[in-house]
């Protein structure tokens, strides 16, 4: 993978936004063979109707011929390669009562990153976020990835905190 | 708590105890394969965030495949927890008299049953070799048909089949009755039947008395599949229990074919490769592993048994279907319930020509054999002067008598639905019709001897302790025919006088 294509994928994180590039980019493959220039603009209209994506101006940067519309194999290739790591990234799975911010999305990658590509050698494993927001939830977040589940709620380091004897010790 | 919410908390706990969990992501319902649950287990049981039970039938790399116990189809996405147990039902003595459903609850809404020992998993593997017995003990029906021509050991399979309609459940009930009086356990697994059958099959044994010898394992045909499926097992392992405790025991499933159809049902749903009927290769295995757990034991120098009774429907007589030929070569033999015997007026409509024991006559004593055998050579010179007479032959004194005779057998096996016969009382009368005591009795004579006999044989000691005695202190069939020719006009003076 090249380091475009990377830095494409890191701009996704999420898996909502992941599926909404695989929209994007089978309208933009299935024009292709359109005669004369792509009018991205329109495209992403059609696509996405008044709720432009906030990640589309980001990534647009980094494939020129889409800014410019004369789209070339290149850019199609790109977007395959996007495609390709998309469909094959590990999807990290958390329920939380709150929108979380990017750099909360930032840490949570790096840390299930790290955890995955410790002593791996050749490909790396890529990670996307699948946030579900459940305002009625507990506070905290439930992480599930590959049948794992780890519960990460306030109400569990409560419970393991009293249990520990450390608050004996350091309270009574 | 209602059963939803029961398996709501059991899916929290699970997922929190275990750390695992897995995404449905796709449904064939009632089978939904789901994505995780990494360290799932065939047989595991597994609980859905919308509270419903699941079993896991299959693995493999993309997914796991589980059997949904539930009538509404699970969604796509729901989160599932797995509990670490392959799936087990409680089994103990309390279970006696209880009607339950294949998870082991009782059906009766909120009735909690007590007197539960263990748990036991339901796909449990047969005995080896070493631990059975040769089957040396004979099960006696009530029938005299199937006792006297057909007879069954102890530890025995043998297949019931027949058309719909033909008397198999009624056979099976009278096997019951006979040997739940005599304090064999009885488990009666209703596979996919109406659920009024189950609750007549409950009153005919609350009428008779011998509902603490009982079990019902019930599933109806409205249940979900998955429930169906499991019915055969868990009353299999409901019998292994009390032959554990070495207690003889008589299985019946009713009916397997039904049971067939489910399980391809699921397995077409499941994409697994359809074999001949559209069957999955591994049928004759599902019921294979299932019979071989019946038998005649030895466990720790008890002996006992899980007698079974199969029962298999055909269609329009044909006993050469797929599901019936695997039965038969699974089992020690079969009862064939003919529609034609049936439209002919004969009950129980058993075509014995036509029907097996592979092992029940080694059971027999000498005065049983002399009775199989004189009885099996004149059913089959009968049925031959019967069709010799068809082509308008003249009779003569010898066919005359032969069709005479054939008419009070036939007398002598026409049975009522809840009426049942000892084996000793039925070689009285047989011996009786036999030597020509009773050749100018009217058929509804012949009926009184025989009710009238058990009647006695049940209540009265001392006409017991005689039929018992002329039987057991006769060597052979002939010795017999001797002594009960000698004292007849007692029994039937006897008989006479005690009418109530």
């Amino acid at each position: 993978m090249d380091d475009t294509s990377r830095n494409i994928f890191k701009i996704l994180k999420t898996k909502r936004r992941a599926n909404e590039f695989l929209i994007f980019s089978g309208a933009v493959e299935s024009l292709t063979h359109k005669v004369g220039g792509l009018d991205i603009e329109l495209l992403i209209k059609e696509s996405f109707g008044d709720n432009r994506p906030v990640w589309i101006d980001s990534v647009l940067e980094h494939i020129p011929g889409f800014k410019s519309g004369n789209v070339n194999e290149q850019d199609i290739e790109l977007v395959k390669n996007i495609e390709s790591i998309i469909n094959k990234a590990k999807v990290v799975k958390v329920e939380m009562p709150f929108d979380p911010t990017d750099d909360f999305i930032d840490k949570v990658i790096l840390t299930f990153e790290e955890y995955f590509n410790e002593g791996t050698e050749g490909e790396q494993n890529n990670i996307v976020i699948d946030i579900e927001v459940k305002e009625m939830s507990e506070p905290g977040a439930l992480f599930f990835i590959e049948g794992k589940f780890i519960d990460l709620t306030l109400r569990n380091h409560l419970v393991s905190y009293l249990e520990s004897k450390d608050v004996i010790n350091r309270y009574l | 708590m209602s059963l939803i919410d029961t398996y709501k908390q059991q899916f929290t706990d699970y997922m929190h105890k275990n750390q695992e969990i897995g995404f449905i992501e796709k449904v064939h319902h009632p089978v939904a394969y789901v994505k995780g649950l990494p360290g799932v287990i065939l047989s595991e049981v597994v609980y859905f965030e919308s509270g419903c039970m699941g079993l896991v039938t299959g693995l493999s790399t993309e997914h796991v495949e589980i059997l949904t116990f539930t009538n509404d189809a699970v969604r796509v996405g729901e989160k599932v927890s797995r509990s670490g147990e392959i799936l087990k039902v409680p089994v103990g003595e309390g279970l006696l008299g209880e009607i339950i459903n294949p998870i082991g609850n009782s059906m009766y809404q909120n009735k909690v049953i007590t007197g539960l020992e263990e748990k036991r998993g339901i796909f449990a593997n047969p005995l080896p070799i070493n631990m059975r017995e040769r089957i040396n003990k004979p099960l006696e029906t009530g029938v005299p048909m199937v006792d006297m021509l057909v007879p069954i050991g102890r530890g025995q399979r043998e297949l019931i089949i027949g058309d719909r309609n033909t008397g198999k459940t009624t056979f099976v009930f009278q096997s019951i009755l006979y040997q739940a009086k005599i304090g064999t356990i009885c488990i009666y697994a209703g596979i996919a039947k109406k659920k009024h059958s189950l609750k007549k099959a409950e009153q005919l044994f609350d009428k008779h008395g011998i509902r603490g010898n009982t079990i019902i394992v019930g599933s109806a045909s409205s249940d979900p599949i998955a429930n169906i499926y499991l019915t055969p097992y868990t009353a299999m392992t409901i019998a292994e229990y009390f032959r554990d405790k070495g207690k003889d025991v008589l299985l019946i499933l009713d009916d397997l074919s039904a049971h067939a159809k489910y399980y391809r049902e699921v397995s077409l749903l499941s994409r697994k490769f359809p074999g001949r009927d559209s069957y999955p290769g591994d049928i004759f295995y599902a019921h294979a592993r299932l019979l071989e757990r019946a038998g005649n034991f030895n466990i720790n120098g008890n002996i006992s048994s899980i007698t079974c009774l199969p029962v298999a429907a055909s269609i329009e007589g044909d006993i050469t279907g797929y599901i019936q030929t695997n039965l038969m070569s699974i089992t020690d033999g079969h009862i064939f319930f003919d529609y034609a015997v049936f439209k002919a007026g004969k009950r129980p409509a058993i075509n014995h020509f036509l029907s097996v024991t592979r092992v029940g006559r080694q059971t027999q004593t000498p005065i049983r054999w002399g009775v199989n055998r004189e009885l099996s050579t004149f059913l089959y010179l009968h049925s031959k002067t019967e069709r010799f007479i068809h082509f308008g032959a003249e009779i003569n004194e010898g066919i005359r008598a032969t069709i005479d005779m054939g008419k009070k057998i036939d007398q002598l096996f026409d049975q009522e639905t809840e009426e049942t016969y000892s084996m000793d009382v039925q070689i009285i009368i047989f011996v009786l019709v036999w030597t020509g005591i009773l050749k100018d009795e009217t058929s509804g004579k012949i009926k009184f001897y025989k009710m009238k006999a058990q009647d006695l044989y049940d209540n009265d000691e001392s006409f017991r302790e005689k039929i018992v005695n002329l039987v057991s202190n006769s060597n052979d069939f002939n010795t017999l025919l001797g002594k009960v020719s000698a004292n007849h006009k007692e029994l039937m003076e006897y008989m006479e006088e005690n009418v109530s």
